[in-house]
């Protein structure tokens, strides 16, 4: 396997190791890898008790690998948000947290913990995904590994993904989506592509990226990575989640989109999602103590009745409809596209639609366009 | 440690070691001495260069003004260690009144200093000072503590500053600092933080430091004659503030508001939009006793939203 990039370059600084954990196959695949560091504890305390010396723990937390058992479960729906429309995905609860560290991401108020934990019990996360690997009646259905975690971000050290997408290379109907900002597609570039994987990338505009998103791989080789996938026949999904509206935000977004419709066939791309910058009430303070000189946090961010911070409506309906716009331009028309966390007033303002329930929103990612 | 009368001129007032605020008024203990003498006597600690106040400056300072040659105090002997005896001084002041952010600075400071491991200060002390105990905020309290700037100190000792703003104003400079106070000092909890956090976000997203901000054209008329009062011009500056961080969002509130004003909406009827804007719903409120009144104040409404610039009130896009 490759060495690995970026965020991965130096993680895990420590590898803590529940007792209970030690014995799984995928504990002992892993620390194969990472050598003979590593520290067996009975419960998380203890790294709880040792981040709470940092002045940082957030960015001390994600140089942390704990391996542990999932005791709940495994497949969950997506944490929406209470007044808008969801989209009816599906989160696999195999990873939690990312080693990269992107300035908005909100696992670092929504995770109770930092560090990043594995749960290794791999045959458990493989019963509890069997329900929808064998129905027939969940076309359309989206499940992910990369709402809680990057999904690919510790692909070198894990194989999870590899093991995860052989799983839904049969699966009947539901789909698997492995989103990412990394390019670890090594796995996949030899093998034969399947309908119900999905690859996709969260994408930003280039200076956004190099600012926010520390660890994660250049706008333009995840675009190349997405174009090779492609290009053996993989659909890929992109995700322009959180748009940000700075100064040149509609040129470096569009010189994103023309990079996208320049690199790859629209036919490939199975679906784009649009979220605008938003955050909970409790990420503010981590804001504060993280990233307080980070302009993008200094927009014009409003309170919503949800408990979010977003732009200021009308705003956000000026950044999606001028995004949709794009996309479409530049050879996107059929692409299904939706937009996370909005209400059905800003689908309709921007899509000119709304799906009625979380079926029809389904219809929307059945099978890919063409 | 022991009651005893001990002799003013043996106080040494030059050592501070126990002493948290940077600033103590005694004025108000006066009158209360002259009436009934010192009913709570003050904690000192014997040492070689005379007595040393460990709690009750504010007492013992007004017994001096008042010029009384010997008071009651519980004296500590000298081999009290100065921990033991800072953390009898907090108690007694947590127990009698909330500390000042410039206090628990200097508590906390000096907590470290007298030997506490840094552990026990923010897992034991932290939460007794109302705090959060989390190592970023032991180390917000040091930097107050270690800054030379005394001005700040009483600035903080004088005005309560949300924990997390205060981080933002550590990140000002001295000078940048002590422009604001004046408005700061005079404007209520939540105008203050909503002030400082305005100050930072225009400073962020416009890359201006805060005099530049502060010395805006537009700012001209705040400062002029008309607003000479301080709270005034301090809420002028703060509302100027929040125009220019939220600019798209209060040129829409002041959209609304026109178009209110041209509908005569009676005042007996409440009228309001979310205040963010992000539910297009109005509401319309008013109370009633009979089905007679009900009916009436709807009578009033039917016109009113017949008219063209109601139609504003629903306006959602840019």
């Amino acid at each position: 396997m490759k060495k690995p990039v970026t965020a991965l370059a130096d993680f895990p600084r420590r590898v803590f190791v529940q007792r209970e954990a030690w014995d799984y196959p995928l504990t002992e695949r892993i620390l194969e890898r990472l050598g003979p560091r590593f520290e067996i504890i009975d419960n998380p305390e203890v790294i709880r008790e040792e981040l709470a010396s940092f002045r940082d723990p957030i960015a001390a937390g994600k140089k942390i690998l704990y391996l542990a058992t999932q005791k709940g479960k495994f497949v969950k729906a997506c944490p929406c948000s209470s007044r808008v429309i969801s989209c009816g995905y599906f989160v696999i609860n195999s990873v939690l947290g990312c080693p990269l560290d992107c300035s908005y991401c909100v696992l670092q108020a929504y995770l109770s913990d930092p560090w990043i934990t594995v749960f290794v019990n791999e045959a458990d996360l493989e019963l509890s995904l069997k329900p929808f690997l064998l129905s027939a009646k969940l076309s359309g259905f989206r499940v992910g590994t990369g709402e809680l975690a990057d999904s690919l971000a510790l692909e070198p050290l894990t194989g999870q993904a590899a093991r995860l997408s052989f799983l839904f290379q049969h699966s009947r109907q539901a789909i698997l989506e492995l989103k990412t900002k990394t390019v670890f597609i090594e796995p996949w570039l030899d093998l034969p592509p399947s309908l119900q994987i999905v690859f996709s990338w969260s994408l930003n505009a280039e200076s956004i990226a190099q600012e926010e998103e520390k660890g994660a791989a250049p706008v333009v080789d995840r675009i190349r990575a997405a174009s090779q996938l492609a290009q053996r026949g993989y659909g890929v999904g992109f995700h322009f989640d959180p748009l940000i509206y700075f100064e040149n935000w509609e040129k470096e977004y569009e010189s994103v989109i023309r990079r996208i419709f320049s690199s790859l066939a629209a036919p490939s791309i199975r679906w784009i999602s649009l979220g605008a910058l938003r955050f909970p009430v409790a990420f503010r303070p981590i804001i504060r103590a993280r990233f307080p000189h980070k302009p993008i946090f200094a927009g014009e961010l409003v309170l919503g009745r949800d408990g979010k911070w977003r732009y200021f409506k009308p705003l956000r309906l000026k950044i999606f409809s001028t995004i949709l716009e794009m996309i479409r331009s530049y050879g996107g028309e059929n692409i299904p596209l939706y937009l996370c966390m909005e209400d059905e007033e800003v689908w309709q303002l921007v899509l000119k639609k709304k799906p009625e329930g979380k079926k029809d929103f389904r219809t929307l990612f059945v099978l890919p366009v063409n | 440690m022991e009651l005893a009368t001990v002799s003013v001129d043996l106080i040494n007032f030059q050592e501070k070691k126990f002493k948290l605020a940077p600033l103590i008024y005694y004025e108000s203990l006066l009158s209360s001495l002259r009436r009934v003498g010192l009913i709570s006597p003050p904690l000192l600690k014997e040492e070689e260069a005379g007595l040393v106040i460990v709690s009750g400056w504010k007492r013992v300072l007004a017994c001096r003004e008042l010029r009384m040659k010997t008071i009651p105090a519980f004296v500590a002997s000298s081999g009290t260690s100065d921990l033991e005896l800072l953390t009898r001084a907090l108690e007694e002041n947590l127990y009698t009144r909330p500390l000042s952010l410039a206090e628990k600075a200097e508590a906390v400071d000096r907590l470290r200093r007298y030997g506490l491991a840094e552990e026990r200060i923010i897992a034991e002390y932290l939460p007794r000072l109302s705090l959060p105990a989390k190592y970023q905020f032991f180390e917000l309290l040091l930097r107050v503590a270690e800054s030379n700037d005394q001005s700040w100190k009483e600035f903080l000792h004088q005005t309560e500053v949300p924990l997390e703003a205060l981080d933002l104003l550590l990140s000002f400079l001295p000078e940048e600092r002590k422009l604001l106070y004046p408005y700061l000092q005079v404007l209520s909890f939540s105008r203050r933080r909503e002030m400082i956090f305005n100050l930072q976000a225009i400073a962020v997203r416009e890359k201006l430091a805060i005099p530049e901000i502060l010395k805006q054209g537009e700012t001209e008329a705040i400062y002029g004659p008309a607003l000479s009062e301080p709270r005034r011009q301090a809420e002028a500056l703060a509302q100027w503030l929040r125009k220019r961080r939220y600019p798209l969002m209060t040129a829409w509130e002041e959209e609304w508001q026109k178009a209110k004003k041209t509908l005569d909406w009676p005042e007996e009827i409440h009228l309001a939009s979310d205040p963010s804007f992000e539910s297009g719903e109005l509401r319309v409120s008013f109370s009633c006793r009979s089905a007679e009144e009900f009916l009436a104040q709807l009578e009033k409404l039917r016109p009113i939203a017949l008219k063209p610039g109601f139609r504003r009130l629903f306006r959602r896009s840019l």
